[in-house]
């Protein structure tokens, strides 16, 4: 999550995958098992144990609070190659 | 500590809209009250001695101001939504902008494609959108707010500043080596 483009969203900028709350059950997916969700030192839902295959659709739920709010923000998603 | 109960509960979800309203209606009204009587009444009573009519012009005056200010707001932002869902979907170079309640999303930052977006922003019907990445680099989804902003507005017609979403990105290229089960993807 960026709250300004290309700069980290971090604790205290208002911007969060729900960090007032931090309700489990609002981070899913459909593709993978398990997830590690941070607030510092920047905002992010790292989703592992499982897989999204070449041209099939992943799911991801999560819920976003702003309670600054911001005009525009930036929701930076980084699929990882896998290694083996 | 009563009057700033509401923004209190407005940091948790379940906090219902509608006691929020009354509850921000209601316990504000003192400290308006102590705003105007500060302003207004004389000096020898601890007021600037401003008066009554001078006190209402300048709230007035403020409060027009504040409208006049959401408007134009709201209108660049119609505006440059217009102008660039005018090349939506036309060419891969230009932007599409899809909507879903009070938020659009955008793919203005390259690497990626929108395809849709759904839902209004609640539980029950989370916004979705729809993504096609066409690498494994990072793709950045540009979200604006363009509704006016009310924590305790519905959703949909209101930026409440709580955005139950769900993304679904596909793949449309074959990245070697991806289908082995141990990938991940973050946000």
């Amino acid at each position: 999550m960026q709250s300004i483009l290309n700069h980290l969203s971090d604790y205290g900028d208002g911007l969060s995958f729900d960090q007032a709350a931090r309700e489990a059950d609002m981070v899913k997916s459909d593709s993978f098992t398990e997830f590690n969700r941070q607030f510092e030192p920047c905002d992010r839902l790292l989703f592992r144990h499982g897989k999204v295959d070449p041209l099939h659709t992943g799911s991801f739920s999560f819920l976003v609070t702003d309670f600054t709010p911001k005009e525009r923000f930036y929701l930076v998603e980084e699929p990882r190659i896998p290694s083996s | 500590m009563i009057i700033i109960s509401p923004s209190i509960g407005c940091l948790f979800p379940g906090f219902d809209p509608i006691p929020g309203f009354w509850l921000v209606y209601i316990v504000t009204r003192p400290l308006g009250v102590s705003f105007g009587d500060l302003m207004s009444q004389p000096a020898q009573y601890g007021g600037l001695g401003l008066g009554t009519i001078i006190t209402s012009a300048i709230f007035r005056s403020y409060f027009e101001s504040c409208q006049i200010e959401f408007q134009a707001c709201a209108s660049q932002d119609r505006s440059w939504i217009a102008a660039s869902s005018q090349h939506a979907g036309a060419d891969d170079a230009n932007p599409k902008i899809v909507t879903a309640g009070a938020y659009p999303f955008s793919d203005e930052l390259g690497g990626f494609r929108v395809i849709s977006a759904s839902g209004i922003g609640t539980r029950d019907d989370p916004t979705v959108s729809v993504e096609e990445l066409e690498s494994a680099d990072p793709a950045t989804l540009t979200i604006r707010t363009i509704r006016p902003i009310q924590p305790f507005g519905s959703p949909g017609n209101y930026a409440t500043g709580l955005l139950p979403s769900r993304s679904s990105p596909s793949t449309t290229v074959v990245i070697p080596g991806s289908n082995s089960s141990s990938s991940c993807s973050r946000f």
